[in-house]
């Protein structure tokens, strides 16, 4: 298959944490269980899952903000894991993250053309102060917050804060920006507005991975959609196939079943099996990793009868699809049995 | 595990960490007396000491050896309460014979004048009620005035005692009061009274103890919690002292060696037979082995009530036992 | 209401910290000489025109010794102000920031240096090494490292919590600069500027208490606050003035560098807010 070049590649990508205790022993989750990605130039792909399915630690292992047991990262050919550290810094201006947090992505002390400030003599030493001056105005034109730019941070909206932080970014022209939950407690004019300003960067050949819970948003910037369970990948879709397709991941279903309910904060509820064994992914961490990870809540495997396979064996992508890739042996199943 | 096996547990570990930091404090109070400029013993010994004293002062604080045996046999001595024997000041008595029941005195002083602060902090707040604007023209000044140096209100509150018993021998009186503050050969508790006074008002430590107090109350007049027994129609009393067991309990062990410096001083203005006395006395006359007993036993302390503080906190809240794990 | 209160506190402890800065950079300036000084024939004067605050038992103007007297703990405090606010905004900086054995050693050494009791260790101190006012300041400097740090490294791990640390460095930050320049030196600096006025306090009471005891302060003729005061041990309650004005300025002094150290903190906070 002749692909362009990837922009972003991550490859095996594995992250334990540990929690030790002298009391308790050390136990051990799976924030990332070999996952594979890849981000090509220009695309949008949206990362969806429920609250800890490691989403967010795939995030930051992508930019290398926190290290990692297994697998590499590769940006643009190189690869982040093995950068010195002058290297990572050069290198990261062509990857940004927008934080959940925004706390994080704003100084309290700096007005918004400060921080901008800062941000340009760091990444454009090159440009001199009147330079600096300039692309400021037009970064702060851009995301519509010129008229604010000598406010701090603590008189700005939660959407003028948003955009300041995006501006910032911005400074550094990234190829890429990771985008962790950028419309989550905004109000719905203030969101459509980000959106609106996400989708307008989009057009001018922006590459985003996007992570969220929001399932309209997704629909409406994604390209490709990745469902995370549990630290793995378990099924990527074209996004104009998402809920129009024949067969999904289990999983998927109850994501977008979810999201009917028009409720973004809240993880889908957890189906109870009908033996009256709870789902609680802390129960059994290494039950839970041998096999699929969905297979705890998972009605199709039980309607199918493969539930000891599930629990044994690891499932792989099968491509259902142009483009659409499910970790499920149910897939291999006939359709008709499967919906 | 059972709740006990879990106290039991956390409370170990912080005895172990507690010997940990005894032990380091005394290495850097050992390190201190190597330091010394010159030869060391000469630096610890009075004028005109004998040549076997100093042989024997020699041996006990091990200046015989390197830094890090003559420590290890410093420590084993010391462990067991053995600081060596007075020079000067009481010459023949042990250091323990001389310095324990002051450190006692001290003690029973600087505590009991740490918990009338507490009380009085205590009381202040639930008077003062919630913070209001105009409270501030009280607070501000209050705060200004109690700042004050326990020493230099030690010494205005002397003289004013002076000043009252001038005016008492000029209207007829002819000895001098019982309620004098220098006792000279009294065995009055007035002066204790006098010093406690002192302490409380003195090193900013009862209006900071106040203010940390209101905070406190605020703050837990203000939690989800608390609001919540309220919504139920529950009386907020006892979730309000139950959950003010634990700041008090850390306020008064913080605080604990602010009073502890002012005693010093305050002891030695107020000729209080004390360990503060004591260890000026002590200092002034170059009795070294009394200046150091005392110092390590003022160091025990602050680390022996940091630990019943930590060991009550665990008793009554759960979530600390669970942070030693 | 609140406000205007707050604002009076300012403005008059801010008025005692800059009188007293202002005196303690002119007193090296002014030629005293306490031998001279002394004059036999104006024993206790009160105080009048041509001694503001009277003289004291050897004839020797007091308030020219107040401001002589000031040299005795000003560099020495504000010195140890800076030291203490600098060591331990880094050892803060280091403890909130690092992982592992690194924060486990400056919290230990933090938490070691904390149990010493400051005024008897001083003492100590005092009787072991040659006594002298900038070695006070220097070892109050050191005892006071842990208060400074641990303020900073609350203040950092609550930042790291939000991950503002973390999306600074994928901004591509130096965490260096992230520390220093931005939490320590922009929003550490009420904070660090409380303490540091509270380190000054401290070294001016131990520098007045123990010249007040008489063995490890400053001695006389030289003046200090604190031998000021001791005169209280001479004269007693005959003529006030020669103790009772420094006593008075120790008061005032010390109140006034916390109140406003404390009140700039507070107006700090609640403008980040």
């Amino acid at each position: 298959m002749s692909e362009p070049t990837p922009l972003l590649t991550g490859r095996g990508l594995v992250k334990r944490f540990r929690t030790r205790s002298l009391l308790r022993g050390t136990k051990e989750t799976r924030a990332l269980d070999g996952v594979d990605i890849d981000v090509f130039p220009g695309e949008v792909v949206a990362l969806i899952g429920e609250s800890g399915s490691g989403k967010t630690t795939l995030g930051k292992v992508l930019m290398r903000l926190t290290p990692i047991d297994a697998g590499e990262v590769k940006l643009l050919g190189r690869d982040l894991f093995s950068l010195g550290r002058q290297a990572l810094r050069e290198a990261r201006r062509d990857f940004q993250m927008v934080f959940q947090n925004q706390t994080a992505n704003l100084h309290p002390k700096m007005t918004v053309r400060q921080m901008v400030d800062e941000s340009l003599r760091l990444h454009r030493p090159d440009l001199d102060a009147a330079g600096r001056a300039a692309r400021i105005d037009q970064l702060l034109g851009r995301v519509g917050l010129a008229p604010r730019a000598d406010q701090r941070p603590a008189s700005l909206s939660g959407g003028e804060r948003r955009r300041a932080g995006l501006a910032r970014i911005l400074a550094t022209k990234p190829r890429l920006i990771v985008a962790d939950e950028p419309t989550s407690g905004l109000d719905a004019a203030i969101k459509l507005q980000t959106i609106e300003l996400l989708r307008e960067l989009k057009e001018e050949a922006m590459t985003y991975l996007l992570i969220s819970h929001d399932l309209g948003l997704v629909r409406r910037i994604a390209d490709r959609v990745l469902v995370m369970l549990h630290g793995r990948i378990i099924e990527q879709v074209p996004a104009d196939l998402l809920g129009k397709t024949e067969f999904h991941h289990p999983y998927t279903h109850r994501l977008m079943r979810a999201a009917d309910l028009d409720d973004e904060r809240r993880a889908p509820p957890r189906e109870r099996r009908d033996d009256g064994r709870g789902g609680d992914a802390e129960a059994a961490p290494e039950d839970l990793h041998a096999g699929c990870v969905h297979v705890a809540d998972c009605q199709l495997a039980a309607r199918l009868g493969i539930l000891p396979r599930c629990t044994r064996e690891r499932p792989t992508p099968v491509e259902v699809g142009r483009g659409h890739w499910v970790a499920c042996f149910g897939a291999e199943s006939p359709l008709e049995d499967a919906r | 595990m059972t709740r006990a096996s879990l106290l039991l547990i956390a409370a170990l570990r912080r005895t172990a960490g507690g010997l940990l930091l005894l032990v380091g404090a005394s290495f850097v109070i050992y390190i201190t007396i190597r330091s010394a400029p010159g030869d060391a013993i000469d630096a610890i010994s009075p004028m005109g000491t004998p040549p076997e004293v100093k042989a024997k002062l020699m041996a006990e604080f091990g200046l015989d050896r390197d830094p890090l045996t003559g420590y290890v046999a410093w420590l084993s001595r010391s462990a067991v309460g053995d600081f060596g024997e007075s020079l000067v000041f009481a010459p023949g008595a042990t250091v323990m014979d001389v310095g324990l029941p002051a450190f006692e005195r001290t003690l029973a002083l600087a505590g009991l004048a740490l918990a009338a602060c507490l009380v009085l902090a205590l009381l202040g707040a639930l008077l003062l009620g919630r913070p209001h604007p105009r409270q501030q023209l009280v607070t501000g000044p209050l705060y200004f005035v109690t700042a004050a140096p326990s020493f230099v209100v030690a010494v205005l509150f002397a003289q004013g005692m002076n000043w009252f018993v001038h005016t008492y021998v000029e209207q007829g009186g002819y000895e001098t009061p019982p309620w004098y503050p220098i006792p000279i050969y009294s065995e009055s508790w007035m002066p204790y009274l006098f010093a406690g006074i002192v302490l409380v008002a003195g090193d900013g430590l009862f209006t900071d103890f106040l203010n940390a107090v209101r905070a406190e109350l605020q703050g837990l007049r203000n939690a989800q919690f608390i609001a919540a027994v309220r919504a139920k129609g529950a009386r907020t009393v006892s979730h309000i002292a139950r959950n003010m067991v634990v700041p008090l309990v850390s306020g008064y062990a913080a605080r604990l060696p602010i009073v502890l410096g002012g005693v010093v001083i305050v002891e030695y203005i107020f000729t209080l037979d004390g360990a503060g006395y004591l260890l000026l006395e002590a200092a002034r006359e170059r009795d070294f082995p009394i200046v150091v007993g005392l110092s390590v036993l003022f160091t025990a302390t602050i680390i022996v009530v940091n630990l019943l503080a930590d060991i009550v906190r665990a008793l009554v809240d759960p979530r600390e036992v669970a942070r030693g794990g | 209401m609140e406000a205007k209160a707050e604002r009076l506190g300012l403005w008059s402890s801010g008025a005692v910290v800059a009188v007293v800065l202002l005196l303690g950079v002119v007193a090296p300036f002014v030629a005293y000489d306490p031998a001279s000084a002394v004059d036999y024939d104006q024993q206790l004067v009160g105080p009048s025109a041509a001694h503001w605050f009277g003289t004291d038992g050897q004839g020797r103007d007091v308030a020219i010794r107040l401001l002589k007297g000031i040299e005795a703990f000003f560099l020495p405090g504000l010195l140890a102000g800076l030291a203490a606010t600098t060591l331990g905004a880094l050892a803060g900086a280091i403890a909130g920031y690092a992982e592992g054995w690194v924060r486990s050693a400056v919290l230990g050494l933090m938490q070691l240096i904390d149990t010493l009791p400051r005024l008897v260790f001083i003492i100590l101190v005092c009787t072991i090494l040659n006594p002298s006012i900038s070695l006070i300041a220097g070892v109050a400097a050191v005892l006071f490292v842990p208060n400074i740090a641990t303020v900073v490294r609350r203040k950092v791990e609550a930042l790291a919590s939000e991950d503002y640390i973390l999306a600074h460095i994928a901004h591509g930050f130096r965490p260096t600069r992230i520390l220093l320049y931005h939490i320590i030196w922009l929003q550490c600096r009420p904070l660090l500027i409380r303490q540091a006025t509270y380190v000054f306090g401290y070294v001016l009471f131990v520098e007045t208490a123990l010249s007040y005891l008489g063995d490890y302060g400053v001695q006389e003729p030289t003046p200090s606050w604190g031998n000021m005061v001791a005169q209280t041990r001479e004269l007693a309650g005959a003529a006030p003035w020669p103790w009772l004005f420094p006593a008075l300025a120790i008061v005032i002094t010390i109140s006034g560098f916390l109140a406003f150290g404390n009140l700039l903190a507070r107006r700090e906070e609640e403008a980040l807010r």
